[in-house]
């Protein structure tokens, strides 16, 4: 059995971004929904922050296998990894990765063309490489670029 | 003491599951879990009051971890609430079949999340309760047609025993009670000096019939534990039951119940023998009763006719000197007595007459004595002194 979390040691490292400066980067990100998913930290921009971090690891953790797997032409293993990001995206209020991978997602991989399946991939890495870029502009206390 | 509810989160993605357990960790006492196979596996899963099952999960799958969930008799009331990205009533469906309560896709609202928990959690709980009171309501009607069995086996003897016109006959019927109530034993039946012992099975041994002189010769101590056996003394009734040893045990409260009522039940049955056996002699006393007052009036009719009888007589024999003295005084003057002679015939006649008369009224004394001592028995017939 699994404890439940404890504060975020990344969200909170020296140098971080201070709280009502993560918020408003947050507000002004168009590729989350912080309004939405600060309820969920009630209010706490920090630890929202720490999770945002803690999914951008598991993202960038994922991404050689995704495009392994989209070269190859690996349509189970791209379900999978589509169904796995899209559950922890959503969760987390970044929408526009929730969304590509919800579109890689979407039916059976099986009836796609390659070039579709490609282009999917595509769109799903591209998503999670602005979320890697916007999420830095925040962790730098900047205004993260739209997309 | 934690006094929040205990829920059971099952989710694969890490942050998920973190996420989850941060946002409802000061509502609800959260337990984590990295797959279903770790929550079957917790021994402390039917603790919970709530399972937040995530559907696509490695191994086994959350609607395949709700089934055997479900399977499991001390876990099969946990309400389930399966957490899925599909949102397609399809998918929905899949998961109410699979025997989940609610239904949340990702990502969640979280008001309509804790909504959803706070309910589901409420509705297990009134469902455990109800199942509980079921239970409970189906074991208290089984004890209560038990009792209604035990009941019509003590009216049954109550029946039987009027019936009953001697203390052999009580004492069988009193025996065949005991066997319905599965018990076997002896019993022992005094009256008027005389006693009868009877078995409900087999002959009563030596050892049983000291134990029954035992009972006997403590009339007051009503149910003695003799060994593994029980003993009822009520006076002129004795008891000893076999194999009803009075023992009291908390492991086995249900067996517990049904030896108290048991030897309640015995109790009525003897007390009920009591009062036959009592009846049975007051009837006894009336039929004797009976028998004396018709000997009594048959003797007073008897003694009317003596009577009766006694005047006839006694009128007869006076006719018959009075007949004797004119048939004298006729052939007197035939004889040629002397005045002197005449006289002394017609005393002879009186006096002889007075004898018989006398003989007559002598017999009449023991008629009045008898009278007398009718008049003597007849109260004491109505009021008879038991023996």
């Amino acid at each position: 059995m699994n404890r439940p979390p404890s504060v975020n040691e990344g969200a909170r490292a020296p140098g971080a971004p201070d709280a009502a400066a993560t918020a408003q980067a947050l507000a002004a990100w168009p590729a989350i929904d912080a309004t939405w998913c600060m309820r969920w930290f009630r209010g706490d921009a920090i630890r929202y922050l720490g999770f945002l971090i803690r999914l951008r690891a598991m993202l960038e953790a994922l991404l050689p296998e995704l495009h392994q797997a989209g070269q190859a032409g690996e349509r189970a293993t791209l379900q999978r990894l589509a169904h796995e990001i899209q559950g922890a995206a959503a969760n987390l209020g970044a929408v526009h990765v929730a969304a590509a991978a919800a579109t890689l997602n979407a039916g059976p991989l099986d009836s796609l063309d390659a070039t579709t399946l490609e282009s999917r991939v595509a769109a799903l890495s591209e998503a999670i490489d602005a979320f890697g870029r916007g999420l830095a502009a925040v962790e730098a206390g900047q205004p993260p670029a739209a997309g | 003491m934690n006094d929040r509810p205990a829920i059971a989160i099952a989710d694969d993605e890490a942050i998920t599951r973190d996420l989850l357990a941060q946002a409802l960790g000061d509502r609800f006492d959260v337990r984590t879990f990295a797959s279903g196979q770790a929550v079957l596996d917790h021994r402390g899963a039917h603790d919970v009051g709530l399972l937040l099952l995530d559907v696509g999960m490695p191994g086994l799958s959350g609607y395949e971890t709700c089934r055997a969930l479900r399977a499991r008799p001390d876990q099969a009331d946990v309400p389930v609430i399966f957490v899925s990205v599909h949102a397609l009533t399809e998918e929905r469906l899949l998961g109410y079949a699979a025997g989940g309560n609610d239904y949340v896709t990702k990502p969640f609202d979280l008001d309509e999340l804790i909504a959803k928990i706070t309910v589901a959690i409420e509705t297990g709980r009134r469902t455990r309760q109800l199942a509980l009171d079921a239970q409970r309501m189906g074991e208290a009607a089984l004890v209560t047609a038990e009792m209604m069995g035990e009941v019509g086996v003590v009216l049954e003897f109550q029946r039987a025993i009027t019936g009953c016109r001697d203390p052999e006959a009580l004492a069988d019927a009193a025996l065949e009670a005991l066997g319905g109530f599965g018990l076997d034993g002896c019993m022992r039946l005094r009256q008027r000096g005389s006693s009868c012992t009877r078995a409900a099975s087999g002959a009563v041994s030596a050892l049983e019939s000291s134990l029954l002189d035992h009972l006997e010769a403590r009339p007051d101590a009503r149910i003695v534990t003799l060994g593994t056996n029980l003993g009822f003394s009520y006076g002129d009734v004795t008891l000893l039951v076999r194999s009803l040893a009075w023992t009291r045990s908390p492991t086995a409260p249900q067996t517990v119940d049904a030896m108290s009522r048991a030897r309640d039940n015995v109790a009525l049955i003897v007390e009920g023998a009591l009062a036959r056996l009592k009846a049975m002699a007051d009837e006894d006393d009336a039929r004797h009763l009976v028998v004396a007052q018709r000997l009594i009036a048959a003797t007073r009719a008897a003694l009317h006719d003596l009577e009766e009888a006694a005047r006839v007589v006694h009128g007869d024999l006076d006719a018959v000197f009075e007949t004797a003295r004119e048939d004298f005084e006729y052939l007197f003057p035939q004889l040629g007595l002397t005045s002197e002679q005449e006289e002394r015939l017609t005393e002879i006649v009186e006096r002889q007459r007075a004898r018989g008369l006398d003989v007559v009224a002598r017999g009449r004394l023991a008629e009045r004595r008898l009278q007398q001592l009718l008049d003597q028995m007849e109260p004491a017939a109505l009021s008879p002194a038991r023996a």
